[in-house]
């Protein structure tokens, strides 16, 4: 949070409306001069009354400043003049930008009645109003800003670390005495530091998982309701995974006799191809041979009308030759034939000639005139002559002749007439017959390669082998059997001890028993976390407390720095090695260290508003705070009177660090006045 | 002129076909070359002897051939297969070389393939 602007009515000393403090935007820190009872703590105390809608007293940090003169002695927030006019409007109005917010605050109380003049607080009505002032959805005003404010700008607990009052610091001073540390100061550090969300976190799941356990106990009881039964319950879930571990063990046996069994029934199946094709090659064995035989018989077949074909082949020339032969031969006793009757002729004529009788019938013939002699004797000598003809033809072929020939013709000739069908037929069966013996040889090569040495009695270990196996899975299965029988038997007894109590019970148990663990882990774990972090945090600010005091204070030289205990007790170590509790002065300014460091460490974004910061500080003091706290915080206010910071002197050291410095005076009596003095 | 006792020839050329077709279907080199004579005499297939690829191979007499296998010579007479001037021994030889040639050329040696004979002698080959 950074404040941009207050304006102030009828607040305190501020008479009226028209008091405004504005901040830079480059240099928001400023420093607002006063004398004593000139303004500057009720320009603090508007700032918290904004906030928190309530001003505590000094002294008392538990009692509160009346609204009104007329409610007790002291000094009211709403002006007496203005209240003595019957005027009871008073308010305070802080400008300021958060988390890239730009806001409006107003806390103003106004009298409830027109006619009536407001006397009490009940008189007033509060018109509290939180803007923000880039809403642009028309949904401006925040609906509680009192929430607002502690949740995103700063708890009013813990507001005493940055609205800082010098004239307050006994409320810091138990940080001093470790036997007087105050507890809620040192919840207001933890606060600070954040520790108690871990904290809370921790406590929160230690009461869960005290509640989840205790559940889970008064569960358990009422479910197991007598020993006896948990112990016969506890004895048979025992037996019962005793033979089912047991039973695994045996089944796993099992499975290895299967696989056994298996792998030998395969190999026997193997090997039953093995013999089928022993079969198979004897009987193709046989075939051969009856192939072989049947091609021998064809070959011999073809050989002998092979050896013989020749005189088929030329039997048509030789038949020929023969013919021709006989042909000659008929010829030849056709021509002898012709040869004796034309003999026989030639004496018929001529003992017709002589006159003899019929040598055939023996009749008389009558003589021959000479004329028919003549013609008798010329028929006698054209037979002669035809005579002599043939006879000279059929000399040839000699008998001789024939007889060479018949010779040479019959070795080549034939019975009857041949051919060469079944030479055709003979060739035919032995192609199928050699076609036949390449596939059985081929058959024979493939069944050959199925059988390999020693298979017979390999086969018969195998056998034996797979007996063996059978003999042992069958024992196992009959073992396996009884344990299952066992294991039902205990299972149905132990389901009648628990059926009633241990199933109902078991999901919710479970589930209790899980929260009752996982609360106490989460519980471990916070508080393994907040010892951690609360550690980390106490040196952090130990150490940047220690630089603080160290930049601050004028006697430097002298100290190591400050000691920040577990319980957030502080000491000023000095270099000769021993704590003490240190003057007023150092008191302050071990206040400002740690306060700075507590604010810085927190991580809060606010501006630290100091009143009266120089209490008992020396000059040197006074002006290292100034310097510090200028130059290493956002936005400074410092509140100091007329001897703490002249304002001439003020605005020529330290102008550079604000944006405005502001001087109160006092006119009219006691109203305040705010006189601008360095504008930005 | 008497030609018994005179050598019965082939070109031997034809040597190894002799004997690759003498000892799948014959017991006797004889009988493989009158198998061979028929094809020549049957399908005139006389190979001169001036063409011959090789020279004078003997495989019989003609006494033993006219012994066994009858008389080629009356044979030829009678059936006037005569050249003027040459015997017919040496006529006989070509006709062998002839069907030697045939053999091979139509690889009657190798099973299977005397059914080549059909499309030569196709009246051998069917029954009337």
């Amino acid at each position: 949070m950074i404040i941009e602007k207050i304006s102030l009515r009828n607040w305190q000393g501020y008479y009226g409306s028209k008091h405004e403090f504005l901040f830079g935007s480059e240099k928001p820190s400023s420093i607002v001069y006063g004398k004593n009872t000139f303004g500057k703590t009720a320009f603090w105390e508007a700032i918290e009354f904004a906030l928190y809608g309530r001003v505590r007293k000094r002294k008392q940090p538990n009692k509160f400043k009346p609204f009104m003169s007329n409610q007790s002695s002291d000094k009211p927030l709403l002006n007496t003049d203005a209240y003595n006019e019957g005027n009871s409007d008073f308010a305070v109005e802080i400008f300021f930008s958060h988390e890239e917010g730009h806001y409006r605050l107003l806390r103003r109380y106004h009298p409830k009645f027109t006619n009536k003049k407001a006397e009490k607080l009940s008189d007033l009505i509060l018109q509290l109003e939180l803007e923000n002032l880039q809403d642009d959805t028309g949904d401006r005003f925040e609906k509680n800003p009192n929430r607002w404010i502690n949740e995103n700008i700063l708890p009013e607990r813990l507001s005493k670390f940055f609205l800082f009052d010098a004239e307050r610091l006994e409320e810091y001073e138990e940080l001093m005495d470790s036997d007087r540390v105050d507890v809620r100061l040192k919840e207001d550090i933890e606060n600070i530091i954040r520790s108690p969300i871990l904290k809370n976190g921790a406590h929160v799941f230690k009461n869960l998982a005290n509640r989840y356990y205790r559940d889970y106990d008064s569960e358990y009881a009422q479910n197991l309701k007598n020993q006896k039964e948990r112990k016969r319950h506890q004895e048979l879930t025992e037996e019962i995974e005793s033979l089912k571990k047991a039973r695994t063990e045996l089944e796993r046996q099992l499975k290895s006799w299967k696989d056994k069994i298996n792998s030998k029934q395969n190999w026997l199946e193997e090997n039953d191809k093995s013999k089928e094709a022993s079969l198979q090659i004897k009987h193709i064995k046989a075939e051969l041979t009856s192939n072989e035989g049947n091609i021998s018989s064809c070959r011999d077949d073809l050989k002998s009308i092979m050896t013989n074909a020749w005189r088929v082949i030329l039997q048509d020339q030789v038949n020929s030759a023969n013919q021709k032969l006989e042909k000659e031969i008929l010829l030849q006793e056709k021509m002898t034939k012709r040869i004796g009757v034309i003999e026989e002729e030639i004496r018929d004529k001529m003992d017709e000639i002589a006159g003899k009788p019929c040598s055939h019938c023996g009749a008389k013939r009558h003589e021959p005139d000479d004329n028919e002699r003549v013609t008798l004797r010329n028929s006698i000598s054209n037979l002669k002559e035809e005579q002599k003809e043939l006879t000279d033809k059929s000399k040839f072929p000699t008998n001789d002749d024939i007889w060479k020939v018949r010779n040479a013709l019959r070795p080549m000739s034939l019975p009857e007439r041949a051919n060469l069908e079944s030479l055709s037929n003979k060739e035919k069966r032995l192609s199928g017959l050699l076609k036949t013996k390449f596939d059985l040889n081929s058959r024979l090569e493939d069944a050959e390669k199925l059988i390999g040495e020693d298979k017979d009695r390999d086969i018969q270990k195998a056998l034996s082998d797979l007996k063996s196996y059978q003999g042992n899975r069958d024992e196992l299965i009959d073992k396996i059997g009884g344990m299952k029988a066992k294991i039902a038997g205990k299972s149905d007894e132990l389901k009648g001890i628990t059926l009633s109590s241990t199933e109902k019970k078991s999901v919710k148990m479970e589930r209790l028993q899980f929260a009752d663990q996982l609360c106490t882990t989460l519980s471990d774990l916070f508080t393994g976390t907040l010892e951690t972090y609360r550690e980390k945090m106490r040196k952090g600010v130990e150490q940047r407390a220690s630089e603080i005091f160290l930049s601050i204070s004028n006697n430097s030289e002298n100290y190591e720095g400050l000691r920040i205990n577990d319980d957030f007790t502080v000491n000023i170590l000095n270099k000769k090695d021993y704590m003490d509790a240190g003057s007023g002065a150092q008191s302050l300014v071990m206040a400002y260290s740690v306060i700075d460091a507590l604010a810085q460490c927190s991580g809060i974004e606010f501006p630290m508003v100091i009143d009266t910061p120089g209490r008992g500080l020396g000059v040197e003091n006074l002006n290292n705070v100034y310097n510090h706290f200028l130059k290493n915080n956002p936005q400074v206010i410092f509140l100091p009177n007329d001897l703490e910071l002249d304002p001439e002197h003020g605005d020529k050291t330290f102008g550079k660090f604000v944006g405005t410095t502001y001087e109160l005076s006092k006119v009219e009596g006691d109203r305040t006045k705010v006189i601008s003095r360095i504008k930005e | 002129m008497s030609e018994e006792g005179i050598d019965l020839v082939f070109d031997s050329h034809y040597r190894e076909i002799r004997d690759k077709m003498n000892e799948k279907y014959f017991d006797s080199v004889t009988d493989t070359c009158i198998f061979a004579l028929s094809i020549g005499m049957r399908l005139n297939l006389r190979i001169p002897k001036a063409e011959w690829k090789g020279s004078s191979l003997s495989w019989s007499d003609l006494e033993r051939v006219k012994n066994r296998y009858g008389g080629f010579s009356e044979f030829f007479d009678y059936l006037e297969i005569k050249v003027e001037g040459m015997p017919t021994t040496e006529l006989m030889a070509e006709f062998v070389t002839g069907g030697l040639k045939f053999i091979e050329d139509n690889y009657l040696y190798e099973d299977g393939n005397l059914g080549v004979l059909a499309n030569h002698m196709s009246d051998l080959f069917h029954t009337d």
